[in-house]
């Protein structure tokens, strides 16, 4: 599996920042490219939980299910795609003297017939990047007065 | 899943401002739709017919009605120039996907 990060350092409290990037619902709000969240299992947030997904990836639409596979409240949070293109995402929050440094990881596998069509691994992989860049970017800025 | 048919101004008359025009055969819900994006940003709002007025001053969201298509006029101040544009491109999902 191939992998991007990155982190931020927001103006707000970790409890904040954690009740917002796990919640499945917001997660359009934030990820460029992500279309739609629907029939999310359960209010109630926590390993088990599902959603679907619909993702546009530089023009190639992919949907599928996802579960959340670790939730620990305030600092913990990661998701994993069932169907779909495979992938793991993970968000760690913690206190950074007033504020919350949010850490975004993403491991994933590059679909191939994608590969094959329009670009070379590195690129992509660049463009991942940039992703998720741009997601933590988009947090901070929703966060943030 | 549904979508919906949309089409987008090419550019804003003003800064913040965008208009929509949205092909449906039922007519949508707006304002719970629209709604239920800003709660999910944060974004207290306080509805007057067909619109919604966004705290502090920060701006509108109002929609005409028609018989198989919607205007949709997002009118958004006061935010970052990044904010503005989550705000505006969340609400335009909600239009297409909501």
């Amino acid at each position: 599996m191939a992998k991007v990060s990155d982190t931020v350092i927001i103006n707000t409290t970790p409890q904040k920042v954690f009740a917002f990037v796990s919640d499945p619902k917001r997660a359009p709000l934030f990820v460029p490219g992500l279309n739609r969240i629907s029939n999310v299992s359960t209010e109630k947030p926590g390993v088990g939980r599902t959603w679907e997904f619909e993702f546009n990836w530089f023009g190639l639409t992919i949907s599928g299910k996802t579960e959340c596979i670790q939730y620990t409240p305030d600092s913990l949070y990661q998701f994993q795609t069932r169907s779909g293109a495979s992938s793991k995402w993970t968000y760690r929050c913690a206190p950074s003297d007033a504020q919350t440094q949010l850490a975004l990881e993403i491991d994933y596998e590059l679909p191939e017939n994608l590969l094959a069509r329009i670009a070379t691994r590195s690129a992509l992989d660049r463009m991942n990047q940039n992703r998720v860049r741009e997601a933590v970017a988009n947090i901070k800025a929703l966060l943030e007065p | 899943m549904r979508v919906r048919l949309a089409w987008r101004s090419g550019r804003p008359a003003v800064r913040g401002g965008r208009k929509w025009l949205i092909g449906h055969v039922a007519p949508p819900d707006w304002g719970r739709i629209f709604t239920e994006v800003l709660q999910l940003i944060g974004i207290d709002n306080q509805r007057q017919g067909n619109e919604l007025l966004l705290q502090n001053g920060h701006g509108a969201v109002s929609w005409q009605v028609k018989y198989r298509w919607s205007i949709v006029e997002v009118d958004l101040k006061g935010f970052t120039a990044q904010k503005q544009q989550l705000v505006t491109t969340a609400l335009w999902k909600s239009v297409r996907y909501g």
